[in-house]
């Protein structure tokens, strides 16, 4: 009895013990959190396996897209699905997005035609895609993907609100010469089917104040993709992994761009 | 050795003695903070970063058909795909027609006018402000140009404004009936109008110091000598397409 009342006595031994209850905590959810990070890829590249028989008849593509595992075919296959992708855009009336990858092109186009292109300086996919198989690749890629959510640093229309004057004194008074549009750092992104993120960022110009802007907007996707993660962690799930294809472009070319995109934009991808 | 690691970047930091730094009462705090902050970068940055180059490593890559090129049916299969391709890439180029149509940047507040595809003309123009005029009777009218593909559906030499209802408001005076004399408004949209529909038209203006500016309640102004290159080179039916 005195030896277990001098152990619980014994000054810091309730300190420590409450220390080791939190190390071993941490140590659970540190492996829970990258068990849960380093599934979430491999979830993602099986879901997108499945794109392939998830499309609008499934045994047609199978039929238009024979040997697909055959490198030089697929290669070609690459080819047409890019075009019949930007056919189907074009019948939808609407301006759509074209992402070139291998021409580093980024473009905006109606019924066909070119309205707006811009030549791609750097880009970044996720390697998951070099994971997914060449029939599912056929499968994502054969249609156009639509916009799901987008979301940019800048308005993509610069509504300013005006009160109408009570008469032509308050009138003369309220007019004012128009100011060109000026915009902070641009940055975009668009969610779109299967979570597939396309990020457009505007080229890094050795301005500090827009590498400082761009690590703080990625930052903020960051912890909110973290605290995704942490509640699927704790509740025992694998969390649903975003892949990403990232594009550089000049700032005046992302802004135009963005600020012509409809709501439910489609979006071509040739990587 | 975490705790020294710790009480170097404090001493850094602060500049002060180990004994005085042990004595401060935020010595606790500070370590708290940089345990959280390590945390952080951590969780928000480096395991997020690795699951991305760890994937390849639970899923193997698809193996490639080793097939030679010898073999008829890939041979075959190449050549039927080579011609799908061609015959896309026809259709495709014939959807970007030879006739004459106009593209405008409402962004930059430019025109291009093409033919044959081949820009023949390019200049700057004034498309909508995106003002959100709102009168005292709640009625709201916004000023943006449409974006999209529209077609020339009229074309008038020495366009009279009929003005409407908006354009009493913002100057603050009172609504007229609708066929009253002063909504008729001559020699303010040029010597032409390309009208697009729904009240749209591309015309000239008077405020030519302004071309190049988003200032218009929804038309696309141009210049006297840009506006009568687009009036003779487009006719009914031409595509404008804006953005």
């Amino acid at each position: 009895m005195n030896i277990e009342n001098n152990i619980a006595e014994k000054p810091g031994y309730q300190r420590r013990t409450g220390f080791w209850i939190i190390v071993s905590a941490l140590i659970v959810f540190t492996i829970l959190y990258l068990f849960a990070s380093l599934a979430a890829p491999v979830k993602k590249i099986h879901q997108l396996n499945a794109a392939f028989n998830d499309s609008i008849r499934p045994d047609l593509l199978d039929k238009t897209y024979p040997v697909p595992e055959n490198t030089a075919l697929f290669e070609l296959y690459r080819k047409k699905i890019f075009l019949e992708s930007r056919l189907a855009m074009a019948k939808t009336n609407t301006i759509g997005l074209v992402v070139d990858l291998q021409d580093s092109i980024l473009d905006i186009e109606i019924g066909g035609i070119k309205l707006h292109s811009t030549h791609i300086s750097k880009y970044r996919i996720s390697r998951t895609f070099g994971r997914i198989d060449n029939k599912a690749f056929i499968g994502l890629f054969s249609k156009p993907m639509t916009t799901v959510s987008n979301s940019g640093t800048f308005v993509k229309e610069p509504i300013v609100v005006k009160k109408a004057p009570k008469d032509t004194i308050e009138a003369a008074k309220q007019a004012t010469a128009p100011d060109s549009i000026k915009t902070g750092p641009a940055f975009v992104v668009l969610t779109l089917d299967y979570n597939i993120r396309l990020s457009l960022y505007q080229e890094n110009k050795s301005s500090v104040w827009t590498m400082l802007y761009g690590f703080i907007f990625r930052s903020g996707m960051r912890f909110r993709q973290a605290g995704g993660t942490v509640r699927d962690a704790v509740t025992l799930r694998i969390p649903d992994y975003r892949t990403e294809i990232r594009v550089f472009v000049p700032k005046k070319d992302l802004i135009t761009i963005y600020r012509a995109l409809p709501v439910d934009t489609r979006v071509v991808i040739k990587i | 050795m975490l705790n020294n690691f710790f009480q170097k970047i404090s001493l850094w930091a602060g500049r002060l003695s180990v004994k005085e730094l042990k004595n401060r009462k935020y010595f606790k705090y500070i370590k708290v903070g940089l345990w959280v902050i390590s945390f952080i970068i951590l969780y928000v940055y480096i395991f997020q970063l690795i699951p991305d180059y760890t994937a390849s490593l639970f899923v193997p890559k698809q193996k490639a058909d080793t097939l030679s090129e010898e073999n008829q049916n890939i041979r075959r299969l190449t050549k039927t795909t080579e011609n799908s391709i061609r015959n896309l890439t026809r259709k495709f180029a014939g959807l970007s027609s030879n006739s004459t149509y106009i593209v405008i940047n409402t962004t930059a507040n430019e025109f291009y006018l093409y033919r044959n595809q081949k820009i023949i003309r390019h200049g700057t123009c004034s498309t909508g402000s995106y003002i959100l005029l709102e009168s005292g009777d709640e009625q709201k009218w916004i000023f943006k140009t449409p974006k999209g593909q529209f077609r020339i559906q009229g074309k008038t030499t020495s366009p009279v404004w009929i003005k409407p209802d908006w354009a009493f408001v913002e100057e603050g005076l009172p609504v007229p009936p609708q066929n009253h004399e002063s909504r008729y408004e001559r020699g303010v949209l040029g010597d032409y109008a390309l009208s697009l529909g729904h009240g749209y038209l591309i015309h000239g203006t008077l405020y030519q110091r302004f071309l190049g500016l988003p200032v218009t309640h929804g038309c696309i102004r141009l210049n006297d000598e840009d506006l009568d290159a687009v009036y003779h080179s487009l006719s009914i039916g031409s595509r404008v397409f804006i953005y």
